[in-house]
């Protein structure tokens, strides 16, 4: 290490530049208390705010005293209330649900009739055709009369005229009830 | 199954010898029906015939046995999807197919999966599904407040179409809801001609897509019969022109979450079907997801929710439980876990953060899956804020609960 003797005035000069730099240790001390005295502030202010919390808590469940209020005649009568609402609810979604098997339960019967009527309607067309294969030779005077009297005097055609009557009215019934909506 | 649709999107149903009141879901889950009529409402009344089918079937589906009739001829296209789908026989048959339209509409409910969906798609409509009450069910379920839901979809600011139905109620157990997942779309599908829409994205994320989320649990599922396209639904809307996209399919809920609180529409967020002014914080849907949020934010849990709660009480038991990949991000992220309610469950997981990055990542299978015309958008945006899987990470989803 080399040391360089330096004369003092220039020595002073550099220090007193280099301390103008910096805070002196005093203004040091005082901003040190200040934080000091703000730290305490603030430890009061947090201590307050604590017994204002713990006082709101306690304060709370104090609140809401009125239930007391309540006559056991009116807790009864609140209870049936909400009881009935909520077997009502529950009934009413059997209900629903019912009414969804009960329109299935109609179609299912309305298909099967409409196919039977079906059928009917195809046998006393047949029947029909069957006469009037045979009524036509007839006219022309190209069949043997005995056979045209049997087809006349047929079981099977006399069953398919009532039957063709009886859907027929059906029909008109069908078509007279309004198609009803189960949600209208 | 015979269906009508009368004015004013009523649809009545009428069931078959063979069809039953009781059904399942397609995620197997049993439902029994309530009512056979519903409506959906603010739809046009001259969709394509085969629009008016899917959105029948999203309905009436569970209940079918053998076959379907509607009230307008459908496209033999449509009919043999249908057939080959489900086994049932759809007709009558006589119309043309519909031709996909060219825009995507984001399905719309505001909570933080189909909020991400959104952003990645800034200038795509939204189509909002309002629930309002069915006027032959009484409604035990008034808080469900889907009246501040579409508030806040209003105050996005976007493109917005709402659709109110009753539909949900046309199913008694559980309880209201859609009888099949895809009934949300109903009205969306019924606008698809009007909006000109050749897809419809949705908000399911990586656990409802590839981890067999939701109602079933535990299992990879790249054949989910609801949302894969090759499944029998997304095959079900793609003959009907409008392709089912999943936007977030291959990123977890705390992606979703990541981008829909870092989006334009955080103020609009809401995933609880509760809160009025703001999420009601006790129900089990705000616990799962203050858990993801709490996770995607590092900071302590933020509930008043005590483990003595109905919400709570779950996850005091044994897995599995229902989004459990998420479950395990919250408890290998949140400060402090060991000591809220879901300490007890720290027991079954691996809660390294090791394990549980692979939910940071998207899983590239479901980029491919995003039809043509909207997967670069969506690659470009993932790329851009998420990053792909790399070779392990994506081995995690194809092993996920083997």
């Amino acid at each position: 290490m080399m040391r360089v003797l330096v004369p003092a005035r220039l020595r002073k000069a550099v220090r007193t530049w280099f301390d103008s730099r910096y805070i002196s240790i005093s203004d040091h001390r005082q901003d040190i208390r200040d934080a000091l005295w703000e730290v305490q502030t603030l430890r009061r202010e947090m201590v307050t705010l604590q017994s204002e919390v713990e006082r709101l808590r306690q304060a709370r469940p104090a609140a809401p005293p009125p239930p007391p209020q309540q006559s056991a005649a009116d807790k009864a009568k609140i209870d049936d209330a909400r009881r009935l609402a909520q077997e009502t609810a529950k009934a009413l979604d059997g209900v629903l649900q019912n009414e969804i098997l009960v329109w299935q339960a109609i179609d299912e019967l309305r298909a099967a009739q409409a196919e039977a009527q079906e059928k009917q309607t195809a046998a006393v067309q047949a029947a029909v055709d069957q006469s009037a294969v045979v009524q036509a030779p007839m006219d022309q005077s190209t069949v043997d009369p005995s056979t045209v009297g049997q087809s006349i005097v047929d079981d099977s055609a006399v069953d398919v005229s009532v039957v063709a009557k009886v859907a027929a009215e059906r029909s008109r019934g069908e078509q007279g009830r309004a198609e009803e909506q189960p949600c209208a | 199954m015979r269906v009508t649709w009368s004015g004013g999107g009523s649809l009545s149903f009428r069931l078959d010898p063979d069809d039953e009141i009781t059904g399942t879901a397609s995620d197997d889950y049993p439902i029994k029906l309530a009512i056979n009529s519903c409506t959906v409402g603010g739809v046009p009344d001259d969709a394509h015939p085969d629009l008016f089918a899917v959105a029948a079937w999203t309905i009436v589906a569970p209940w079918t046995r053998r076959r379907i009739t509607f009230d307008r001829a459908v496209s033999a296209e449509l009919a043999q999807v249908l057939y080959e789908g489900w086994g049932v026989e759809a007709g009558p048959v006589g119309a043309e197919p519909r031709r996909p339209g060219s825009r995507l509409a984001i399905s719309y409910s505001g909570g933080a999966d189909s909020v991400a969906a959104a952003t990645m798609y800034p200038d795509a409509p939204f189509i909002h599904f309002r629930r309002v009450t069915h006027p032959r069910v009484p409604n035990r379920w008034p808080h469900y407040r889907s009246d501040v839901l579409a508030k806040l979809a209003e105050q996005t600011g976007r493109e917005l179409s709402t659709v109110t139905s009753d539909l949900e109620y046309t199913l008694a157990e559980p309880r209201p809801g859609y009888p099949e997942h895809h009934a949300v779309a109903a009205g969306a599908l019924l606008l698809a001609d009007r909006l000109d829409l050749g897809g419809l994205g949705f908000g399911y994320e990586m656990g409802s897509r590839w981890l067999g989320g939701g109602r079933y649990l535990w299992r990879y599922t790249p054949d989910n019969p609801m949302w894969s396209p090759h499944g029998r639904w997304g095959r079900l809307f793609a003959a009907a022109g409008v392709h089912i996209v999943l936007p977030v399919g291959g990123v977890s809920e705390a992606v979703t979450m990541r981008l829909a609180l870092g989006s334009g529409l955080r103020p609009q967020v809401r995933w609880c079907l509760r809160g009025t002014d703001g999420p009601c914080r006790v129900c089990g849907k705000c616990l799962y997801k203050e858990l993801i949020q709490a996770a995607v934010e590092r900071r302590p849990l933020d509930t008043p929710i005590k483990p003595d709660h109905p919400a709570a009480r779950k996850y005091l038991k044994k897995p599995p439980y229902g989004g459990q990949e998420m479950i395990q991000y919250g408890l290998s992220r949140v400060p402090g876990i060991e000591n809220t309610l879901f300490g007890p469950a720290l027991d079954y997981f691996d809660v390294s953060e090791e394990a549980t990055s692979w939910l940071e990542h998207c899983y590239p299978p479901a980029l491919a899956e995003i039809p043509e015309p909207w997967r670069a958008t969506a690659a470009a945006f993932v790329e851009a804020n998420v990053g792909l899987m790399s070779g392990p990470e994506v081995r995690r989803v194809e092993t996920w609960g083997a």
